[in-house]
């Protein structure tokens, strides 16, 4: 009797287990919620137990003997002077690189992406799936599909975000495909995760096309055309590149950069690509959008500055491919205007409205538009919790360049028009030196 | 849990009571599993593998309280990881339910003292999951590695979940003992 009724039940639960499969893998997040609660009731466990841990593993660490301490010491002392030397001629380099980074403006170099740290506090017991659990949450600002960074290498991307807590897979696990490229030849491949090369700390490179010229200790860098990374970041370095069984394409190895046997703090970066996707699709949209936007504060401010924004918003529409990344968010570009003109702080005020309306209509428009909303929603919380740093050093570059061509401008064209369209024009030449400047540059 | 109530009805209140310390101590036992499971032994660099904790409890429990309790724990204990990770939800559910209640079968043949089949059992239940797993988020990508695979995942998961076998097995045993005296 009883074995009937504990089998009803067996059967019972097995189908509603597979039920909830069904319906978990047909709606995506639709169990979120219950995961969030418990996640965040669970996490500050894990943190606890975690740290305990941790204490308990750095005590036995630290029952060494005298001995191997000294010998680290003197190893220790020895490497501080080659590294002094070394820093020194590094620091020399830098200073190098930033004034030749600012001559370039190639903002878009992965240092200059936002980045939270953050404790690795779980993983996945199993050695199948490479998977972590991170202590920030959604109240950190963590959101999915955030690239994740440890050494100085790529880690992984989150991939579910609670109140309190994210998971993050690592680009080691079997399921992990990340779109790169080599740093030299910017040749695209795709980098994936093999669980029967982890033990040898390897990666998979595959889909070389065979014509080019990535090489045995190439840089691997995210591509600037994946989905979900940020360009640029270093994956790892090439080797045993050689050409596939049908001979059509090369295949080989990667090295990562990161240490993924003792990951124990990690940094998230906070940017996400599909931001700078959505500022590009709504590219058409915005320019009508932005344009009767302009129009209506032209009518309550009729300043001629203000068509130095306009035509600014009309150019944003017609912005390259290249030029959009997460760095430079077509709005901030519309700072420039300001910069220009020096003495109009009209064309500022237009623009702070600007964007405010944009923001509102884009609301208002509703289906049709709420991806753009939604994008300018981003872009605008990204820009307060931005720590003004980044943009700083972008707009006193810009500004620099804007006053220099500027007053060229000014010389060459004083006769012909008035100040404001002559500001205008500098503005769309500026715009076009960028786009000449960073088509120069693939990297 | 319907059926655990029918049960409460026909035991003595004394009974009940034992019974729920027994729960209660259970209970408990899943979250510390869980947490040393998830938080501690992967993050420990010198072991490269780790034991499945949930899983040994829940067919201890199986084993030896039989179908309905194995049952219940494992539906538990797979909530408990599907919540944890983010993959397609009741997927450990399934599994450990399924585990729970097979190992149920074998409780008539429980004796007290008795270790080896449990070992036994051990090494049939992680097979079994980790095949469950193979089959579900590998073979269905098209990765037909199975030898490395058995080398690398299943052998020393199963291996070492034997080790904490050994212990935590003799903790569901005392446990039960120890409630029911």
């Amino acid at each position: 009797m009883d074995n009937k009724k504990s089998k009803y039940i067996f059967i019972v639960l097995s189908v509603l287990c597979m039920m909830m499969i069904i319906i978990s893998l047909v709606k995506d997040g639709i169990v979120d919620p219950i995961r969030n609660t418990i996640g965040s009731v669970l996490v500050p466990f894990q943190t606890g137990v975690n740290s305990v841990g941790f204490g308990i593993y750095e005590n036995l660490k630290e029952h060494r003997t005298l001995q191997e301490v000294e010998e680290e010491n003197k190893k220790l002392s020895e490497k501080i002077d080659l590294l002094t030397e070394q820093n020194n001629r590094l620091t020399l380099d830098s200073g190098e690189l930033s004034r030749l980074r600012e001559l370039y403006e190639l903002d878009q170099e992965y240092m200059q992406y936002e980045k939270v740290a953050a404790r690795v506090i779980a993983k996945d017991s199993e050695n199948w799936f490479q998977v972590f659990r991170i202590d920030k949450g959604s109240q950190d600002g963590i959101r999915v599909d955030q690239n994740v960074m440890a050494n100085g290498g790529l880690i992984g991307i989150v991939t579910d975000v609670g109140l309190n807590y994210a998971t993050v897979r690592s680009i080691i696990d079997d399921e992990s495909r990340v779109s790169a490229m080599g740093l030299q030849s910017s040749d695209t491949c795709i980098v994936a995760g093999d669980l029967t090369l982890y033990e040898q700390g390897r990666l998979r490179i595959t889909d070389i096309k065979k014509d080019t010229s990535i090489q045995e200790g190439d840089r691997i860098v995210t591509s600037n055309i994946s989905a979900k990374f940020l360009p640029g970041i270093l994956i790892g370095y090439a080797v045993d590149v050689k050409e596939d069984d049908k001979r059509l394409m090369k295949d080989g190895y990667l090295i990562p950069a990161a240490d993924f046997n003792d990951l124990t703090e990690v940094l998230v970066l906070k940017q996400v690509k599909s931001d700078s996707f959505l500022d590009e699709n709504s590219g058409d949209g915005s320019v009508a959008l932005r344009n009767s936007n302009t129009d209506a504060v032209l009518n309550s401010v009729s300043d001629s500055n203000v068509k130095v924004a306009e035509t600014w918003a009309g150019m944003e529409g017609l912005t390259p491919l290249s030029e959009i990344d997460g760095t430079q968010d077509p709005n901030g570009s519309l700072i420039t205007a300001k910069d220009i003109v020096d003495t109009g702080d009209n064309v500022y005020n237009a623009k702070k409205s600007d964007d405010g309306e944009t923001a509102q209509s884009g609301r208002e428009e509703g289906s049709g538009d709420s991806e753009r909303s939604t994008a300018a929603k981003k872009e605008s919380s990204n820009r307060e919790r931005d720590t003004g740093e980044e943009e700083d050093r972008e707009t006193t570059t810009r500004e620099t360049q804007a006053r220099e061509t500027a007053a060229r401008e000014t010389t060459q064209t004083e006769a012909e028009s008035t100040a404001a369209e002559s500001r205008a024009e500098t503005a769309a030449q500026d715009n076009n030196s960028e786009e000449e400047l960073i088509e120069e540059n693939p990297n | 849990m319907i059926g655990m109530k029918s049960i409460f009805k026909k035991k003595t209140i004394k009974k009940t009571t034992k019974r729920r310390l027994g729960i209660l101590v259970y209970a408990l036992s899943l979250v510390v599993a869980f947490l040393i499971q998830t938080s501690v032994i992967p993050l420990l660099p010198f072991l490269s593998a780790s034991p499945n904790l949930l899983l040994i409890l829940t067919f201890s429990i199986g084993f030896i309280h039989g179908n309905l309790p194995g049952m219940i724990y494992g539906l538990a204990a797979g909530l408990l990881l599907d919540l944890f990770y983010s993959g397609p939800f009741g997927f450990y559910s399934l599994i450990f339910v399924v585990i729970g209640y097979l190992n149920g079968f074998f409780s008539n043949a429980y004796y007290e003292e008795y270790i080896t089949l449990p070992m036994v059992m051990c090494v049939i239940n992680e097979f079994i999951y980790h095949v469950y797993i193979y089959i579900f988020r590998f073979f269905f990508r098209e990765k037909y590695d199975i030898p490395y695979y058995l080398q690398h995942v299943v052998l020393p998961a199963v291996v070492f979940s034997l080790m904490v076998t050994l212990i935590l097995y003799r903790f569901v045993f005392t446990a039960t003992e120890k409630i029911d005296e």
